[in-house]
């Protein structure tokens, strides 16, 4: 797999994110040696080994249907950059 | 150019159900919220703080498997969590966990009752997911700074997402899978189906094929459906503006649309979701969910009487019309109500008659079930009752059992205290008959002169001065006497 800019310009939109040209070239050029770093497990045989999708053992961990308190609602939205009310605040994604 | 209406439509379904567990899909959050109080039931998992861990409600399993088994799904001994990744500010880690690869079950169906007899919908999958927080838009004027409003009570609710098969061939068909659907998971108590409020989500595909050439329509997704009647606009709706993609209309192109309820039509929603890559992968903090078929066939095993199989226990065991079984069972409210009364009073057809009638009358004004009005099936007994007994006419009974819905009186004393008490003592009904008949002699005359209809006339008479009161049988006698005794 290789990083372009066709690509880093997709995954702006999906991340809702606008770089500028130099960042845009900057991205290209960490993923793809991030990348490349990790293709490094691709020299590896894998061949009849059944991935892993966890490193927890495969055991099913479910937990009763018993409410726990949570966090207070002053807590709870201590650090939001935005409030209105009790509401966070974000900028509108329409349009 | 003449419209063609003969290309095939193709309906599929995916509908969301909030299941009705009292904590969130990973959190012990409570699933109660009200708008009017935001984020007060959040903890770090259902907001997506670094370093908290989701751990699976063990009901919300309960509930998938059992919506899957009443809709005759496989159940996988295995399944698995994905984190689907998009960003919208109502979704506070940047990904739902959902189900993607190996989903909770899948291969089930569910016979509906079309114009055309009964049909199987496939069903393709059922999965869990958690639901996104509620966002609220603020000001449409393009002039001022826009921004959103985030409710993250709602975050983490757990939900089955059921996805038919393109099964259905018209937008009758996909409104009578979705009520259907709705009284399923409404008998097993998993959801309380309610489309208005968003407890129960649907989205349709549709697309038109035309039958001679195969050639097909792009497939359009059309969402915020919100009651019954919606569903069938507005496929109706895109059905025919389908139909233009084969006059060579431009216009039609594979896209999401939204219902528009006050326009009564389907409006673009291109731009909202032009890239729906969601690039989903394993959730990493969340084992599988491996079941034993024991756990699988004890939940069977809890499973009520479905709204088919009651409808032929109804047939056989209270003997009325398959017409009659099917309404009742249409709720399970109702079907309870009816197998209430039918226990106090023998007479099921009569008993299905009020309820058809009167009963459904009021709960659609109302627009409640009849679990949530004053009304017990004693109400409604003790009503027939006095109808045998000739305490009161059915007309009068009718207002009864109105008064009744509005006070929760019972009938006797609403009968009491508003002396509706029927006339029923012929010496009593003779006496009025006679003075009508005195007071008329043109009509009399009439009637011996062959007129015969001119004894409505009397009947009518003889009610409007005992205000309806009098036992309608014995006034239809007494005066059919009066008319046809010789003169004195
Ligand atoms: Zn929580």
């Amino acid at each position: 797999m290789k990083v372009d800019r066709e690509l880093v310009r997709h995954l702006e939109i999906l991340a809702r994110l606008t770089l500028t040209e130099e960042e845009e070239m900057k991205m290209i050029k960490d993923m793809n040696d991030i990348l490349a770093y990790v293709e490094k497990i691709g020299e590896l045989d894998l061949h009849g080994v059944e991935p892993t999708y966890t490193v927890v053992e495969a055991r099913t961990v479910l937990r009763k249907d018993e409410v726990r308190k949570g966090l207070a609602q002053k807590m709870a939205l201590a650090n939001v950059p935005a409030k209105k009310g009790n509401f966070i605040k974000v900028s509108s994604i329409q349009g | 150019m003449k419209m063609r209406n003969d290309y095939k439509i193709v309906i599929g379904l995916e509908i969301h159900a909030q299941l009705l567990t009292k904590t969130k899909m990973f959190c012990g959050c409570s699933t109660e919220y009200s708008f009017d109080d935001p984020n007060t039931n959040v903890c770090p998992v259902c907001m997506g703080m670094p370093g908290a861990l989701p751990i699976t409600n063990e009901q919300a399993i309960r509930f998938g498997v059992k919506a899957a088994l009443a809709l005759n799904c496989r159940v996988n001994l295995y399944s698995r969590f994905d984190r689907k990744n998009y960003f919208y500010p109502d979704l506070p880690k940047g990904y739902q966990i959902s189900q993607y690869k190996y989903p909770l079950a899948e291969h089930g169906y569910l016979p509906i009752e079309t114009p055309n007899g009964e049909k199987k919908v496939r069903i393709r999958r059922l999965h869990l997911e958690e639901d996104a927080g509620k966002l609220i838009h603020q000001s449409d004027k393009i002039d001022t700074a826009e921004y959103s409003l985030v409710d993250l009570n709602r975050a983490g609710i757990p939900l089955a997402e059921i996805v038919t098969e393109p099964d259905m061939a018209s937008p009758r068909e996909a409104r009578i899978f979705m009520e259907k659907l709705r009284n399923i998971l409404r008998y097993i108590d998993v959801c309380n189906g309610n489309l208005e409020e968003g407890s129960l989500r649907c989205d349709a595909n549709i697309s038109l094929v035309d039958p001679e050439t195969g050639r097909s329509t792009p497939r359009i997704e059309v969402k915020n459906i919100n009651s019954f009647k919606f569903v069938e606009h507005a496929l109706e709706y895109e059905a025919n503006r389908l139909r233009r993609f084969f006059e060579g209309d431009k216009d039609v192109v594979r896209e999401t649309r939204g219902w528009d309820s006050k326009l009564q039509m389907t409006i673009s929603q291109r731009g909202k979701e032009e890239e729906n890559d969601y690039r989903y992968f394993p959730e990493p903090d969340i084992p599988p969910i491996v079941l034993r078929e024991e756990f699988i066939e004890e939940i069977k095993g809890e499973l009520p009487e479905l709204p088919d199989a009651k409808k032929k226990r109804f047939m056989q065991m209270y003997n009325i019309p398959e017409y009659d079984a099917s309404i009742l069972v249409s709720s399970k409210e109702l079907a309870n109500f009816f197998e209430e009364c039918c226990a106090k009073y023998d007479k099921p057809k009569i008993v299905s008659n009020w309820i058809m009638t009167e009963v459904l009358r009021e709960l659609k004004e109302r627009g409640v079930e009849i679990n949530e009005t004053k009304i017990t099936s004693k109400h409604l007994v003790e009503l027939l009752k006095e109808i045998d007994k000739g305490t009161i006419s059915a007309n009068t009974a009718k207002s009864v059992l109105e008064r009744a819905f509005e006070t929760g009186e019972m009938p006797n004393e609403i009968v009491e205290k508003q002396g509706l008490k029927q006339i029923s003592n012929a010496d009593e009904i003779r006496k009025i008959v006679q003075k009508v008949v005195e007071e008329n002699p043109k009509v009399v005359a009439q009637y011996r002169g062959g007129k015969t209809k001119a004894m409505a006339f009397f009947i009518g008479q003889v009610m409007k001065v005992t205000r309806g009161k009098a036992n309608p049988k014995m006034v239809n006698q007494l005066v059919k006497e009066a008319l046809e005794s010789p003169e004195e």
